[in-house]
């Protein structure tokens, strides 16, 4: 059953202008991937697997009438010369089209994975596309690269390609288990060129992009409230670019977690230690006139 | 009697002393040269011996030491702290009776005999030149030293005391020596004229821990009684009179030529209690003719010369100066310290390389003449034999000791006569004597 | 090599360099000795070939008092690392502490430097001495009751590992592969920055302290706490017999941690405290033949006598 989707009158407006003063108005609008859980589970005594779970929203079609296509894509974490990285992807999936909105499907890998997600969705004679991309870390040998619906338990089925879609996607995936703020993103539009990119981060939106010789960068600022969170806690990072002519929209999102080690300060820290190393030397050295040598 | 008359008196007694006493250092030295178990090797020690005991003494021994003297008594005085000052510490002792009879008249009559002994042959030396003494405060008879030494006529003295301590495990205790051990650096400083460094004093230790490596390996090889008590007297009783490295040396020369063999009829014993110094072997001798051999001493002019194994973790001066402190104060076992249980325990660990112990009192020394009967019940608690000779340098009682020794040694449990060694089997000649190689400094047991 | 066993010493220095290699640089060579290192293996240093098992700990109490922990294969797994923990302490007592750890081994280097230069070492008092060796135990306290309630969500998750955050092993032991990141202030949030400065200051002081004193850091460690409390598990044993003991304080002037115990005990046999490494250089300077002793359960590894003393002294003092 063909995907129907909504569209209303705000929405409209807002899709139609490039300043943005709302924020989740647009959100609603398009499709746009969001990861809900990521947790490990020990496989064995060695091996440690690793399920995320992500759900494809389109808020705007509630009565999920529309069709959906899903490509994903692995791309095993390799150690080449002592440094880790992903070469040309293992294995290309689909998933039939479903028309389940919210879609949520399940990723299982039993090894360290980078994970590339595609969707494209119709809704009301516009198509969105959209994507993500996140790493599962897992530690072990286990190849299981098959993935599922979480309500249907639909298993996806490898394909050699994928169509040639509009997709933004970030140009390299930073080594470190997932995107952290104060970390410099560079994304890459592919199948289309788009002039600016606007950013929602944690929903609201924070800054548009502009296209600089086919690359967008941006660094997502330390968020003082994610920072508390644990490691494993993360915000939504959301880019939205327009097609050409109107035609949709291709939304990439990102989970964005608090930054491992961006906030430090080694200048001050070692203005510390050379501090308390010279009060302690000082407390030596005042202990020691008291010491009793008299010659 | 007039004011000439008895110096012209004094003049001949002092005359005659000198005699007796050069002819006392010459019976004691014949006899030992004379032994059957004499070795070439005893020759350095032999002839220290003899130029040192001459009442000229102190000059034949500066000269072998090459730096000058400062004069000590006992045991408690760091030797390496000294020696890292650059000066020779120089413990005074005399065994001759002679000399003890010319002091006679002006100290009471039951003395120590080598306080009487000192005193007597200082007058002979005349003791003018004013001599650097270090002192500590250890028995009656040493702390009124230096008060007999002005009545003697002696010259005013450069003295230095420490204050002594006499209960060993009290921290307050080790505290005061340790101030004291720093006042003594200073007094050495002040003498010499230089601050002792650390590389001084680390080299000092480095020389008298291989006098001390020497000596215990000598020890190891009279606890299997391979080496007469009088031949090992006279080692130690000769370690100040020279140059520690050359006695080391002479040592380390000697023990190669040591005999690997031993009379197994003898009764082994472990000979406790007051200094036996030279000239006066008595004891050793008459120990001998009883069939009895010493294999284990705890004599501070014996085996307990210098305590040695001076360890530290801390080598900063202050760090060795404590070392050397604690060493020399929390180890010795003078029966001057109020707590010297460890004592008693320390001669029972020994107990199996001995049949029975003899304890020699001086006739006046009254801290071992006490501590003998702590001892004697302690031992006979273990069920070890016990002997207490009271003696001095006079050798009148040399015919009674003899016989008591000679009854006690009858008492003793036959030794566990060891097996004798294919040496004395006549096997195995040409294996290397296990002593000529240098370092190994283990239990020796002869194969 | 016969040199080497008849002095102590130098075969616990040879053990302490070989393990320090191993347990810092060798995962690069494919040896991890898993997370159950009953010593200061720091886990934050890459490449090392072991984990020391305060972090396994801390991560143990910390996740496994959780709900989704709860009959997981990870909580049998991390059961089993805990067997394997106590199994290494029972073989080996504080041999971990004082022949195998990397951390002590720079407290040695340390120390060794000091001697070189004949600096004079810092002395504790008795009675402040005795406080300071508590506060092991507070920090084994500390690192055993803040994870269960990091897992409650009751403290913040920066504190989900209490003690690496404070721990001067952290900023130190890295510096050995070149990393320093450790030692820079984390401005992340109020927790991190408040431990990040903790870290630094107990950093400061500690390699002040590890110059001036013998094992400074030993006093504090509270791992040292954990395998003494395990120490009726251990075989391992320092034996004194005590009518043979003169009270020469040998071994006291020797012991890295300064304890009297061996020195002044005159009733039991036993003299192996808290605070001892079982460095055994006690063992090794007293001068009285079997006085001290090293047991594993039945078997007598050595016993002190005069003439390994003889040997062994004259060692200490080339080193100068």
């Amino acid at each position: 059953m063909p995907f129907i989707f909504k569209t209303s009158f705000p929405v409209i407006l807002l899709a139609l202008s490039t300043s943005l003063r709302a924020d989740t108005p647009e959100l609603d609008a398009i499709c746009w991937w969001k990861m809900i859980g990521q947790t490990a589970a020990q496989d064995s005594a060695q091996d440690m697997g690793m399920s995320a779970t992500l759900k494809l929203d389109c808020p705007a079609d509630k009565n999920a009438s529309g069709k959906v296509e899903v490509y994903y894509r692995i791309r095993p974490w390799e150690r080449v010369d002592n440094v880790l990285k992903y070469g040309p992807p293992k294995v290309f999936r689909k998933f039939l089209e479903t028309n389940e909105n919210p879609s949520i499907l399940d990723f299982y890998s039993g090894q360290y994975e980078n994970i590339e997600v595609w969707a494209k969705a119709k809704i009301n004679g516009k198509t969105y596309f959209s994507g993500t991309v996140f790493n599962n870390y897992a530690r072990g040998e286990k190849d299981n690269p098959h993935s599922k619906s979480s309500k249907t338990s639909k298993v996806s089925e490898a394909v050699s390609s994928m169509p040639q879609w509009p997709i933004l996607g970030i140009s390299r995936y930073p080594n470190f288990y997932y995107v952290q703020t104060g970390q410099s993103i560079t994304l890459e539009s592919s199948g289309f060129s788009p002039e600016t990119v606007r950013v929602y981060q944690d929903k609201k939106s924070v800054a548009v992009i502009h296209n600089q010789e086919g690359q967008f960068q941006y660094t997502p600022p330390h968020d003082a409230e994610l920072s508390k969170l644990k490691f494993s806690d993360y915000k939504d990072l959301v880019f939205i670019a327009d097609l050409p002519s109107n035609a949709g929209q291709v939304s990439f999102y990102l989970p964005l977690h608090r930054s491992y080690r961006g906030q430090t300060d080694l200048k001050g820290g070692l203005m510390v230690l050379a501090g308390s190393i010279l009060l302690a030397l000082g407390w030596v050295v005042l202990k020691n006139r008291s010491f009793r040598w008299r010659t | 009697m007039s004011d000439q008359k008895q110096m012209s008196r004094q003049i001949r007694l002092v005359e005659k002393t000198a005699g007796k006493m050069a002819q006392e250092s010459a019976e004691t030295l014949a006899w030992l040269r004379a032994r059957d178990d004499y070795l070439q090797g005893f020759d350095y020690f032999l002839d220290l011996a003899e130029k040192g005991f001459d009442p000229q003494s102190s000059d034949s021994v500066r000269e072998k030491a090459g730096r000058p003297l400062i004069y000590l008594l006992c045991i408690q005085a760091p030797l390496e702290l000294i020696h890292a000052a650059g000066f020779h510490p120089f413990k005074i002792f005399s065994g001759s009776f002679a000399a003890g009879n010319l002091s006679a008249h002006g100290l009471p009559t039951l003395i120590c005999p080598l306080m009487r002994s000192i005193l007597g042959a200082m007058q002979m030396t005349g003791n003018k030149e004013e001599q650097p003494w270090i002192l500590p405060t250890t028995c009656d008879w040493v702390v009124k030293f230096p008060e007999m030494m002005k009545l003697f006529g002696a010259a005013e003295q450069r003295l230095h005391w420490l204050e002594l301590p006499h209960i060993k495990e009290a921290r307050e205790s080790q505290g005061l020596w340790l101030d004291e051990m720093v006042k003594l650096k200073g007094f050495l400083e002040q003498l010499s004229g230089r601050k002792i460094s650390r590389n001084a004093l680390l080299d000092s230790i480095a020389v008298y821990h291989r006098a001390w490596q020497a000596l215990s390996r000598l020890v190891s090889l009279r606890r299997q009684g391979l080496l007469s008590s009088a031949w090992f007297l006279l080692i130690t009783n000769t370690f100040f009179l020279g140059k520690a490295e050359n006695w080391t040396a002479a040592l380390e020369k000697l023990l190669p030529t040591l005999p690997c063999s031993v009379n197994s009829a003898k009764r082994r014993i472990f000979l406790a209690g007051s200094p036996i110094f030279f000239p006066n072997f008595k004891l050793p001798r008459l120990l001998e003719e009883a069939g009895l051999c010493v294999t284990g001493d705890d004599i501070c002019s014996g085996e307990r010369l210098f305590p040695g194994g001076v360890s530290f973790k801390d080598s900063s001066v202050f760090g060795l100066i404590e070392a050397l402190a604690q060493r020399y104060h929390q180890g010795c076992l003078c029966p001057t310290f109020a707590d010297n249980q460890r004592r008693i325990r320390n001669i029972e660990a020994q107990a199996e390389h001995f049949d029975g112990v003899v304890f020699h009192v001086l006739k006046g020394c009254h801290p071992y003449d006490l501590e003998s009967y702590t001892i004697e019940s302690g031992l006979k608690k273990q069920g070890i034999k016990f002997i207490r000779l009271e003696t001095d340098h006079a050798s009148e009682d040399s015919q009674n000791l003899l016989t008591r020794l000679e009854a006690y040694s009858h008492t003793l449990p036959s030794s566990g006569l060891r097996p004798p060694s294919p040496r004395e089997r006549g096997e195995g000649n040409n294996s290397p004597h296990p002593l000529a190689e240098e370092g190994r400094g283990e239990g020796i047991r002869c194969t | 090599m016969a040199y080497m066993i008849e002095r102590i010493e130098r075969l616990r220095a040879f053990a302490q360099h070989i393990s320090f290699v191993i347990l810092m640089y060798g995962g690069r060579f494919g040896i991890n000795l898993g997370p159950a290192v009953p010593c200061f293996a720091c886990p934050f240093v890459t490449g090392c070939g072991g984990y020391c098992y305060l972090m396994g700990l801390q991560g143990f109490i910390g996740f496994g008092m959780s709900a989704a922990a709860a009959g997981s294969l990870w909580l049998f797994t991390a059961l089993g690392w805990m067997v394997v923990f106590i199994v290494l302490v029972a073989l080996l007592g504080k041999i971990w502490c004082g022949w195998l750890c990397p951390f002590g081994l720079v407290q040695d280097w340390l120390s060794a430097l000091r001697r070189k230069l004949g600096v004079r070492e810092r002395k504790i008092s008795l009675q402040t001495a005795q406080y300071l060796g508590y506060v092991k135990y507070f920090f084994l306290g500390y690192l055993i009751i803040i994870p269960p309630l990091v897992t409650a969500e009751i403290l913040p998750p920066d504190f989900y590992l209490p003690f690496c955050s404070i721990c001067p092993g952290k900023s130190l032991l890295p510096l050995f592969v070149g990393e320093t990141r450790y030692l820079a202030l984390d401005y992340t949030n109020n927790i991190t920055f408040a431990l990040s400065l903790t870290l630094l200051i107990f950093t400061g002081i500690t390699l002040v302290g590890m110059f001036f004193k013998e094992r400074f850091f030993c006093i504090f460690c509270p791992l040292l706490a954990l395998i003494h409390l395990l120490k009726p598990l251990s075989g391992l044993r320092l034996v004194k017999n005590i009518s043979a003991c003169t009270g020469c304080g040998n071994c006291r002037r020797i012991c890295p941690m300064d304890i009297e115990a061996v020195y002044l005990e005159q009733k039991k046999a036993d003299v192996q405290t808290a605070e001892c490494l079982n460095c055994f250089q006690c063992a090794e300077t007293c001068p009285s033949d079997a006085a001290l002793g090293i047991d594993f359960y039945r078997f007598r590894l050595f016993s002190s006598s005069r003439s390994h003393t003889i040997n062994t002294i004259a060692w200490l003092g080339k080193q100068k």
